[in-house]
């Protein structure tokens, strides 16, 4: 039976957040993502994201940057603090370089730019594909009798 | 037949600019031209772009900079390095030494063409019907409270609302709302805001919504 993976999908506007799970469950199905299965749960502030982060420990999160109470950043930084090990895609209309350079130094595994599409999804799905092999890895290498 | 790319040129040399970009265009290619690495890596995060040539010597972030941090980005695209001396690396898929031969240029296209087995077609979703009735609904919102914002001039809104609207548009189908809203907060980024820098953007909009009333 399939692991059941949590994604966490924080912006403030609705619509949004269900583009974002419609791309995402389309992706996901990509032949070059191994197959997982997967769960989604959606916030629309900073104090939510954090409130279902703590309490569903969701392994991948889309993280808007603006956030209508508080800055993505700020709850980036909080999130990689409460959970080092936690994939999490920073996400943002705006792409300056100061933004990208701030998200990966706060713990971002990568950062998309909107609008969304099925490439940078698959890029980052990629990634935690990648991220999660890796860690595997690791673990079997120190325990190896644990699995994952 | 050359199947026509879309080409990101990052280069801080404006004639050197031209001139490739003139000699892809007349190859069959679309090229864009850029002036630094900053430029660069916003750019090719659009993810546009079939394949990225990069100055390595360039103001703000060198190419080779901005390579590796479209790397760690997870950007898969072809990368390629330019540059007056011979550079050994592996974070860009080719080197190609200045002064810069055009079939050698060329033959880093060949190469691209044929994509890492991940990426071989463009990753395209359909968006779900009652999707994009929500967004639809929604975009007679924005056009209304964009309209408000504008006789009141209150700049707050409408940058937020700009900034939604380029955000989300071209995902449902409307590339026109985002590259109006893309430009105007690429204008807003040097220069005030000034209300009559609107216009355009309103009018797809109200073209836009009436499709829908």
């Amino acid at each position: 039976m399939l692991r059941e993976w949590k994604i966490l999908l924080v912006d403030d506007q609705d619509y949004t957040r269900q583009l974002l799970r419609n791309l995402l469950i389309a992706v996901t199905q990509h032949e070059a993502l191994k197959p997982r299965k997967y769960s989604y749960l959606q916030a629309n502030s900073a104090m939510q994201a954090k409130f279902m982060f703590n309490l569903y420990q969701p392994e991948l999160v889309f993280l808007d940057i603006d956030l209508p109470d508080g800055n993505g950043l700020d709850v980036l930084q909080k999130l990689k603090i409460d959970r080092e090990h936690c994939f999490i895609v920073m996400v943002s209309g705006i792409s300056t370089l100061e933004n990208v350079k701030t998200a990966m130094s706060k713990g971002a595994a990568t950062f998309i730019v909107k609008p969304f599409n099925g490439d940078k999804i698959l890029s980052a799905l990629q990634m935690f594909d990648k991220f999660i092999t890796d860690r595997n890895l690791s673990n079997k290498s120190q325990f190896p009798s644990s699995s994952i | 037949m050359t199947v026509p790319k879309q080409v990101l040129i990052a280069e801080d040399d404006p004639l050197l600019a031209q001139f490739i970009a003139l000699q892809l265009s007349e190859c069959g290619h679309l090229p864009v031209i850029v002036g630094n690495g900053e430029e660069a890596v916003t750019a090719a995060l659009s993810y546009r772009y079939d394949i990225v040539l990069l100055d390595w010597q360039m103001p703000k972030l060198d190419g080779l900079a901005a390579a590796t941090l479209l790397r760690q980005l997870g950007y898969q695209k072809p990368l390629v390095l330019m540059s007056a001396d011979e550079v050994d690396t592996s974070v860009v898929d080719f080197c190609l030494q200045k002064p810069l031969q055009i079939p050698a240029l060329i033959a880093c296209f060949g190469g691209a063409s044929a994509e890492p087995c991940n990426s071989a077609e463009p990753c395209s979703v359909v968006v779900a019907p009652e999707l994009h009735q929500k967004f639809r609904s929604a975009l007679v919102d924005i056009e209304q409270a964009l309209r408000l914002a504008t006789d009141i001039k209150d700049e707050q809104t409408i940058r937020h609302l700009v900034h939604q609207l380029k955000g989300s548009a071209e995902s449902f189908g409307v590339g026109a709302i985002t590259n109006a809203a893309d430009q105007l907060q690429r204008c807003w980024q040097h220069q005030p805001l000034l209300t009559e820098q609107l216009t355009d953007l309103m009018q797809i909009l109200a073209k836009e919504n009436s499709h829908v009333a």
